[in-house]
């Protein structure tokens, strides 16, 4: 079954999800401006996404277990409306480092669905609280039967699960880490005992 | 050299690595941060460098008694 998750949409985080995307409005989450949108409604928080109210930059903190209700579309097309098949492909990434990337989730295929919703659970690992991770996404479509894609959408934005200071045991682990390395290289600047031979034999 | 490079670069790329997962699970440092990968090496190079030139004394009491005593 093709995945028409049209646009930058529904982010998966390990199980959870987020959103990305964009909208016609000024502030936009996604490059070029107004090619895509997508919005969520967080069920248990109660608390309403848009694209259209984000940029790049911006840090979206969400809860660390929720419901998401998620719609996303390419721009000119409402919910349900479809149109010429075609070739779709695109991915959602998590920055590591500037240097690599972790795929999320990922689509492709052909479909006819030019706008899409839906509903995802998600429940982040204890591990994944507090930190701060820059998800990425694309979009791109090619005439059915073609390999040729051009890129439709994409967007980018800063997402946090929130969660206590010490909630995330990597930070105890961190913390007890620091430490003992902390000490071993204190004493690696200490300078070395050089006993002399008056030293051991005294008299 | 007087103090102990090997420990020092061990021991600092171990703080290095702890400090910087440390700053990233309390939200200070993004994933997407070159420091990621910058800030183990250069505390790795510091603790080298702190092992070769050991510009701490050794306490008092562990020093070894001098041949007067």
């Amino acid at each position: 079954m093709p995945r028409s998750r049209l646009v930058v949409a529904a982010l998966v985080l390990g199980g959870t999800m987020a959103l990305l995307a964009a909208s016609p409005a000024a502030a936009d989450a996604v490059d070029p401006s107004g090619a895509c949108s997508a919005s969520g409604h967080w069920q248990d928080e109660g608390v309403d996404r848009a694209s259209a109210d984000h940029v790049p930059s911006d840090l979206i903190k969400i809860p660390q277990k929720d419901t998401v209700r998620w719609a996303g579309n390419i721009k000119g097309y409402a919910l349900g409306a479809e149109g010429p098949r075609r070739e779709i492909s695109g991915e959602v990434e998590v920055d590591i480092a500037g240097v690599g990337t972790a795929t999320i989730d990922d689509w492709g295929k052909s479909s006819v669905r030019y706008a899409n919703e839906g509903e995802h659970d998600y429940d982040v690992p204890d591990v994944l609280l507090n930190v701060k991770m820059r998800l990425q996404g694309e979009h791109r479509e090619a005439p059915e039967g073609s390999a040729s894609f051009t890129r439709v959408c994409g967007g980018s934005v800063y997402l946090q699960v929130t969660g206590g200071m010490f909630s995330n045991p990597l930070t105890i682990a961190a913390l007890v880490g620091m430490l003992a390395s902390g000490a071993g290289l204190a004493s690696a600047g200490v300078v070395r005992k050089r006993w002399a031979f008056e030293d051991t034999n005294p008299g | 050299m007087k103090g102990r490079p090997v420990r020092g670069g061990v021991c600092g790329l171990l703080f290095g690595l702890s400090l910087t997962l440390f700053l990233l699970t309390t939200g200070v440092l993004p994933l997407d941060s070159i420091l990621i990968i910058v800030l183990p090496v250069v505390i790795l190079l510091a603790g080298v460098v702190l092992g070769i030139a050991a510009p701490l004394k050794r306490s008092r009491l562990s020093r070894a008694p001098s041949a007067g005593a």
